[in-house]
C-alpha cells in the first residue's frame, strides 16, 4: 500500500452508545493512563540505561563503602553497630532520594520544556494528572533501582541486622513518590537548568547532611535538630533504620509512616496544580 | 449523527487585557475541507490551541460531535487528531515508536497499534524511514510524521495548525495531496493557512479572521466570486 490509495476510514461509530461506554470506562481508568506515560519513559531509559546506571547504582555503593571503610575505621560502632552497618539505612535513602529528584528535576523539565513532550501528550486524551502521575511512578522506579541495589548488596555483605528489613522496599517506594512529587513540584517553577543548583544544593544536600544518614540527629545541636524535622528525608531514614535494626516502636513508625504520606500527598496535588498552571494558558 | 461536527458560538479569549478572540461563532459540516485564514496575530493559533485544550476561553460555547469541549475534552479527543504548529514529535524514539507510543495514549495497543503504525508511514511514503531517528527527518518528513502521528486514532475530525509552513513547494504538495486523500476518504479537516495559494487549492469554506473577529465565513468559491484573488482580498484585510 502507498500513496494515495491509503483507505482511511474515520471512527463514524464515534457517537454510538458503545463505544461512548467504552471511553468512559478508558478515561475512568488513570491507571492505563499513567502506565503509557511511565513505558515512553521505559521506552527511552532502554536506550541510555547503562551511564543511568552508573549513577544511580554505583554512586550510592561508592559512598557506603568510603564512608563505611574510611570513617569506620575511626568510629568503632554508634549505638552499639559498627559504622558501616550503621549508615547502610541511610545511603539506602538517600540513594533512593536522589534517583528520584534527578529524574524528577533534569529528566522531566527536558520532557516539559526542552523537548514539549507533555504537550504532545495533551493533545491525546491523556491529562495532566496521568502525566503527573506517570513521572512519579517513573521516578519511583528510578529510586526503586537505587535503593534496592544498595539494600542487596548490605545483605550480600551481611551488613543488614533484621530479618524485618525485607519491609525497606516498601519504605523506597514511598521515599520515590515523595521526592519524585517534591522535584516535579520544583520542575514546575523552573526557569532553567540552573534553577535546579538552588534545589539541589539548598534541599537535598541539606538533607542529606543533616537527616540522620551518618551520625544520630540527637547529636546536633537543638537549634539544627528543629530544622532536621522538617527535612522529610529523617522520616524515611528513621523507618529504614527502625526497620533495619529490629527496633519497631509502632507508634513513631505509624507517625513517621502519616508524615511521609502527608508530604507525599501536598506536594502530588500541588505538583498537578502547577504543572497545569505552565502548559495549560 | 448531528450536521456539524464542530459548533462554536461567543468564544471570547484575553491575554492580560488583549482580546485575542472576539465573539467567535461559526460551524463545520461533517466532510468538511475547512480553512482558517488571517493575517500574523489575528488569533488563529490561539483558536485552534483553545479546540485541542492548550488554551482555555474565557466564555463561549464549543461542541465536538456534540460534546460540550470544555467538559468531555478527553472524550472529545479520541475524535481528534491534532497537528500543532511547534514540532514536538519524540526526538528520543525512533519514528515507527513514535507512532507506536502515540497510539498507547488512545488506549490502542499490540498487533492493532503495529498494523495502524505500519499502514501510515506507508501512506505518508516513509516506510523505509521506520527505524530511523526523528532527529535525521527533514523538517518536511517530520511534518508528514506529525500528520501520520494524528492520524493514528482513526480521527473524524484533524486539526492542522500550518501545516505546511516552512517547506519548499515538493513537500507542500506532498502534503496537500495526502490532505486531500484524507478528505475524500470522508474525514473533516480543519486547517490554518497564510499561503492564499494554499487556502485556493485545498479549502471548501473559509473564515477569515482579523484581530480576532470574523470578517468572512462562507464558501471559499463566494469570496473570489467580485474577481479579486484571495490574495488580494487577505492583503485588504491585513493592511486594515
Amino acid at each position: 500500500m502507498s500513496g494515495t490509495e491509503f483507505n482511511f476510514v474515520p471512527d463514524a461509530k464515534w457517537q454510538q452508545m458503545e463505544l461512548l461506554k467504552k471511553i468512559n470506562k478508558t478515561n475512568s481508568n488513570l491507571s492505563k493512563s499513567l502506565f503509557t506515560v511511565f513505558y515512553r519513559n521505559y521506552l527511552v531509559w532502554l536506550k541510555y540505561y547503562k551511564p543511568g546506571i552508573i549513577g544511580d547504582i554505583l554512586e550510592p555503593l561508592l559512598y557506603l563503602a568510603a564512608l563505611g571503610f574510611g570513617i569506620g575505621k575511626f568510629i568503632h560502632n554508634i549505638n552499639g553497630i559498627s559504622y558501616i552497618k550503621y549508615i547502610v539505612p541511610g545511603i539506602i535513602a538517600s540513594s533512593s532520594m536522589y534517583a528520584a529528584a534527578f529524574e524528577s528535576t533534569f529528566g522531566a523539565y527536558t520532557r516539559m520544556v526542552t523537548n514539549g513532550i507533555y504537550q504532545a501528550i495533551l493533545l491525546t486524551p491523556i491529562g495532566i494528572e496521568d502525566i503527573v502521575s506517570g513521572e512519579i511512578l517513573w521516578g519511583t522506579a528510578k529510586a526503586f533501582m537505587s535503593g534496592t541495589a544498595v539494600l542487596i548488596i548490605g545483605t550480600v555483605f551481611g551488613w543488614i541486622i533484621s530479618p524485618a528489613a525485607i519491609i525497606i522496599p516498601v519504605v523506597i517506594v514511598l521515599n520515590g513518590i515523595l521526592f519524585s512529587s517534591l522535584s516535579l513540584l520544583i520542575t514546575s517553577f523552573s526557569p532553567s537548568y540552573d534553577f535546579f543548583s538552588y534545589y539541589f544544593t539548598i534541599a537535598i544536600s541539606t538533607m542529606f547532611l543533616f537527616s540522620g544518614v551518618f551520625y544520630p540527629v540527637s547529636s546536633l545541636p537543638y537549634a539544627i535538630r528543629y530544622f532536621v524535622y522538617i527535612m522529610p528525608l529523617y522520616y524515611t531514614v528513621s523507618i529504614m533504620r527502625m526497620l533495619d535494626e529490629g527496633k519497631i516502636n509502632p507508634v513513631l513508625l505509624f507517625s513517621y509512616l502519616s508524615v511521609i504520606i502527608l508530604f507525599a500527598l501536598i506536594f502530588f496535588y500541588a505538583s498537578v496544580y502547577f504543572i497545569k498552571k505552565r502548559v495549560i494558558k | 449523527m448531528k450536521k456539524y461536527i464542530l459548533e462554536i458560538n461567543g468564544l471570547i479569549k484575553n491575554f492580560n487585557r488583549l482580546r485575542v478572540l472576539n465573539d467567535v461563532h461559526f460551524k463545520i459540516k461533517h466532510g468538511d475541507f475547512f480553512g482558517l485564514i488571517g493575517p500574523n496575530g489575528a488569533g488563529k493559533s490561539t483558536l485552534l490551541k483553545i479546540l485541542y485544550g492548550i488554551v482555555i476561553p474565557d466564555s463561549g460555547n464549543i461542541s465536538i460531535n456534540g460534546l460540550d469541549l470544555l467538559s468531555n475534552y478527553k472524550k472529545i479527543k479520541y475524535s481528534l487528531g491534532i497537528v500543532p504548529q511547534e514540532d514536538n514529535l519524540d526526538e528520543d524514539l525512533s519514528v515507527n515508536d513514535n507512532l507506536i507510543v502515540y497510539s498507547k495514549y488512545f488506549g490502542i495497543t499490540g498487533g492493532e497499534s503495529r498494523r495502524r503504525a505500519s499502514e501510515l508511514l506507508n501512506f505518508f511514503d516513509m516506510g523505509e524511514k521506520k527505524y530511523s531517528k526523528v532527529s535525521e527527518l527533514s523538517g518536511g518528513l517530520k511534518r508528514r510524521l506529525m500528520i501520520a502521528r494524528a492520524l493514528i486514532n482513526n480521527p473524524s475530525l484533524i486539526i492542522l495548525d500550518e501545516p505546511t509552513s516552512g517547506l519548499d513547494p515538493e513537500y507542500r504538495q506532498n502534503i496537500w495531496e495526502k490532505l486531500k486523500a484524507l478528505n475524500r476518504n470522508g474525514v473533516t479537516i480543519l486547517m490554518s493557512t497564510h499561503y492564499m495559494e494554499e487556502a485556493e487549492r485545498l479549502f471548501k469554506n473559509i473564515i477569515i479572521l482579523n484581530h480576532g473577529n470574523i470578517v468572512f465565513n462562507g464558501a471559499i468559491s463566494e469570496i473570489t466570486l467580485n474577481k479579486k484573488s484571495l490574495e488580494e482580498i487577505f492583503l485588504d484585510i491585513a493592511k486594515h
